[in-house]
């Protein structure tokens, strides 16, 4: 049998109850456009008599009021996983996508500016060469050797300038990565530090919502920038998983590092020295930090990772396979299969126009023979040194590289997008271009210069690909360009696939975490009127106690 | 999976995706617009990129065998008034040397004015054999320089006098040493004077090839290469196929008529005879090199109406694959313009009311 003043007691739980009610909705739409936040909800439940009966001991009560048992934080696991993981797919995508769409956009093509069209002006000047081959103290002049060489800079400067832009983008990825690393370290850090506070929090009875609210924007965080995956342990704590291998064990977190090594676990993390375009931009091994020259592979230092496990670090894992933007930004720097997916393709590609175009012109020219009828392989007797005999050498070379001496052309030359050039010795002496496939001697069988043109021709026709033993040039440029372009094409439609999954994905989290304002408002009218009502009862019961008491 | 919750955020969140969207594609018609390009970048179409990029080389390479046809037409063309020209002047020399033919009715007066004639026709198809075009002569291949034929100095007999040298007989070329000697079937020595400032007028000054025997094409088709030069040793003679040229025969048949021919052939009658013969063989290289000409001109402006033609069909190619149709690009534009509109109004409705709006 309840007391006297039993249902003031019980009118005074639901005065509380409804405060609590009344605050929960309140942060509810105070925190209404905070992104990380999840929607709470105050749970009732009922007080009554003893749970477990026991013997002699009966309750003759009919329910005691009401407490606020818990404030759930509304939340779903399996939708914030969902949420990660294509978060995650889509940063991969988007990074993919931004950094070979600004090198896209850099190229030009189609149009009148790019490498295509330089390449045909080159194709002409040879063919303007056959009608008009004269030197220096010609009657018409040395107007198209001169064309020839200001053309073949012309696309020598378009190729190295699509070669720096790749380079540069390449660089900006590197950064993006050291970014990226320190990012996931930081993330790591921090949800290994929540994962104890949440741990001690709940020990001691206090509400961890907001701290599981910055445990998972962390989370989705590091799931963005590295593809990290988490399961939530029995003790409500994270561990967190980057490529299957753990970086977060409760309240102890990992790192990982950028490995200039083969990635196979050899201590010594450090990252690239530099970044891609340091150094003399005149030297042979700019803009090569990444990029092995022989097989234009970016091995040598590719990007490669490695993790150091919460345990103390003795441990050291090669990580081979990442997800987010790290990943996005490591796959752009490393050559695929196909070999037209990433950046470090696009430079293989440009490298290898580079060395065919150089094979294709340097072979033909090298057949020919000058306007002092020397012939276009002469080289100098030392290798660079054009100071004696009055010598060309070929006419594409790598910078200043000087190409092997007294021989003719030989593809072992190795001539790389970024240093392709005219050889400075021929830009600065038009007669020296081999337009001639005649040789001809004076009375004294000493080599004089001829006003044949056909090695131009024949220049021309192997650039074009028409003469049966030299590929075609524009065709190599345009397999590339097109490669490129349906790599990108397909990156745009993975993207907006992608993007419109998260969307979907993020959307139904938002129903299941978000705070309606029209719902927080009924339930703050709800806890107004229930409040009412409680203080009604109150009321009613001092006027019946006033009847009691004073009314006898 | 069913809407169960609506957030004022899915709201905002949904409005602001569509908005952006629209104005992204609003952005996408508006670039093929200001740029009149269907394609703008190779993902916006890569096998669309291919063939634009295929047409442009093709229309480059046609240019260039347009250019290439007119430079060639332009060597034919000097080629073609250079041998109209030396055919009227050996016409006029066939002429005359039948005239000289008739020694027993001329004078020796009439022999010399006749000679005379015969010397000022050397002198001028001398000069023609020198035509050149853009500084190049159009009879000497491919030589650096800047004349096919050239006065290289004049012969002496034994006692010092100028004399045309008799057939039969090794004539001087540009490389002729000074001083040079030789002897003819009938005993006669003869010694050369390297002199390349003689009057060509004077028929003891010797005229020799000066040009190479390599030849001058013009590439005016993918597969079709033209010779676009007349080798001066075919038409004129005197060069490495060993003929005598125009020019010795001019001298013999000038020295018969006034006596002067020295050597095996030096009667004036068999003099003439030879004369006549070898001018009439001229004339019929000539008639060759004519045909000759006018059939490799015709083969230049076939293949650049074929040139001409490509150029047309590749730019319409070219055209359909890169360039952006107007009116569809306006349509879309109008029509993305107005979906942009729809989701800002949408937007408008949405996002502003709750029901905070409604309660008193």
């Amino acid at each position: 049998m309840t007391g006297t003043f039993g249902s003031l007691n019980i009118a005074k739980t639901g005065l509380q109850y409804q405060q609590i009610a009344i605050d929960t909705a309140s942060n509810n739409i105070a925190n209404v456009n905070n992104e990380d936040y999840v929607r709470r909800r105050a749970v009732a439940s009922e007080v009554g008599g003893t749970s477990t009966p026991v013997m002699w001991s009966t309750y003759t009560g009919h329910g005691d009021g009401v407490t606020a048992e818990s404030v759930q934080r509304v939340t779903s696991a399996l939708l914030d996983n969902r949420v990660r993981n294509e978060s995650g797919t889509q940063s991969y995508l988007e990074a993919q996508q931004a950094s070979l769409s600004r090198v896209e956009s850099a190229i030009g093509e189609p149009g009148d500016n790019g490498v295509s069209a330089a390449l045909d002006g080159f194709v002409q000047s040879w063919q303007d060469l056959v009608s008009n081959p004269g030197g220096d103290g010609s009657t018409s002049g040395p107007a198209a050797r001169l064309t020839v060489i200001s053309k073949g800079q012309d696309l020598a400067a378009a190729i190295n300038a699509q070669a720096r832009n790749v380079v540069a983008e390449a660089d900006t990825q590197v950064v993006q990565a050291k970014t990226d690393v320190n990012q996931i370290n930081s993330d790591a850090q921090q949800i290994a530090t929540l994962n104890h506070s949440i741990f001690l929090a709940q020990a001691s009875g206090t509400d961890v919502s907001d701290l599981e609210d910055k445990r998972d924007a962390l989370m989705l965080d590091i799931a963005k920038v590295g593809g990290a995956v988490s399961t939530q342990q029995s003790d409500g704590q994270y561990n967190v998983t980057i490529n299957g291998l753990t970086i977060v064990q409760g309240d102890k977190a990992g790192s990982i590092a950028i490995s200039t090594s083969d990635g196979s676990g050899t201590a010594g993390n450090t990252a690239p020295a530099g970044t891609l375009i340091d150094g003399d931009p005149n030297s042979s091994t700019y803009g090569q930090a990444l990029i092995d020259t022989a097989t234009g592979d970016w091995s040598g230092a590719k990007l490669t990772y490695k993790l150091t496990y919460p345990d103390g670090g003795s441990a050291i894992a090669p990580i081979t396979s990442l997800g987010g933007d790290l990943g996005g930004v490591t796959s752009m720097l490393t050559t695929t299969p196909a070999g037209n997916g990433s950046l470090a393709d696009y430079k293989a590609s440009l490298d290898k126009l580079a060395q065919q175009l150089a094979n294709t012109v340097n072979d033909v020219y090298s057949q020919g023979y000058d306007l002092n009828g020397n012939a276009g392989s002469s080289l100098a007797a030392t290798p660079g040194d054009y100071t004696t005999g009055n010598v060309g050498g070929y006419f594409f070379t790598n910078g200043d590289d000087p190409e092997s001496s007294g021989t003719a052309w030989s593809t072992s030359y190795t001539v790389d997008a970024l240093h392709l050039t005219v050889n400075s010795n021929v830009a600065s002496n038009p007669n020296l271009i081999a337009a001639s496939a005649a040789q001809s001697t004076d009375g004294s069988g000493n080599p004089v210069g001829n006003y044949d043109a056909t090695n131009a021709d024949k220049i021309s026709e192997a650039l074009l690909g028409s003469d049966g033993s030299h590929p075609s040039i524009s065709g190599i440029y345009q397999s590339m360009i097109t490669g490129l372009g349906t790599t990108i094409n397909s990156l745009n439609t993975q993207t907006a696939n992608q993007q419109s999954l998260t969307t979907q994905v993020t959307s139904e989290r938002e129903q299941q975490v978000g705070v309606s304002i029209d719902e927080e408002t009924i339930n703050l009218m709800q806890a107004e009127k229930a409040y009412q009502a409680s203080a009604r009862v109150l009321s009613t019961m001092d006027s019946i106690l006033d009847t009691l008491i004073n009314g006898m | 999976m069913a809407i169960t919750r609506v957030t004022q955020r899915m709201l905002t969140d949904q409005s602001y995706h569509a908005v952006d969207s629209n104005l992204t594609r609003l952005a996408a018609d508006q670039l093929v617009l200001d740029t009149g390009k269907r394609i703008n970048k190779p993902s916006d179409d890569p096998s669309g990129t291919t063939t634009a990029l295929r047409a442009r080389v093709g229309i480059a390479n046609n240019d260039q065998y347009q250019r290439n046809a007119s430079d060639g037409l332009g060597w034919l063309t000097t080629i073609d008034s250079a041998l109209q020209t030396v055919n009227t002047q050996a016409t006029k020399a066939y002429t005359i040397a039948l005239k000289g033919a008739n020694t027993g009715t001329n004078p020796q007066d009439a022999q010399d004015a006749l000679a005379d004639e015969i010397n000022q026709i050397r002198a001028a198809i001398y000069a023609t054999s020198n035509s050149n075009y853009l500084g190049r002569p159009v009879f000497g291949g491919t030589t650096t320089n800047t004349s096919a034929y050239a006065a290289v100095g004049y012969w002496t007999d034994g006692s010092g006098n100028k004399v045309v040298l008799p057939s039969g007989t090794t004539q001087a070329d540009a490389t002729t040493a000074d001083g040079a000697t030789q002897t003819d079937g009938s005993g006669n020595t003869y010694t050369f004077h390297a002199d390349g400032t003689s009057d060509t007028a004077d028929p003891t000054t010797v005229i020799a090839y000066t040009g190479d025997s390599g030849s001058v094409s013009r590439r005016v088709g993918a597969d079709t290469v033209v010779r676009v030069d007349s080798s001066g040793d075919d038409v004129f003679g005197g060069g490495s196929s060993g003929s005598d040229s125009i020019f010795d025969t001019l001298a013999r048949l000038s020295a018969a008529l006034t006596n002067t021919a020295v050597g095996a052939t030096g009667t004036t009658t068999e003099g003439i005879e030879q004369g006549i013969a070898d001018v009439k063989a001229f004339m019929s290289r000539l008639s060759g090199a004519q045909a000759d000409e006018g059939a490799r001109m015709n083969k230049i402006t076939q293949a650049t109406t074929v040139s001409q033609d490509q150029s047309l069909a590749l730019e319409t190619t070219r055209s359909n694959a890169e360039d952006a149709d107007f009116a569809w690009a306006a349509i879309q534009l109008q029509s993305q313009s107005t979906a942009y509109q729809a989701a800002l109004a949408a937007t408008s409705k949405t996002v502003q009311p709750s029901l905070l709006d409604f309660l008193g």
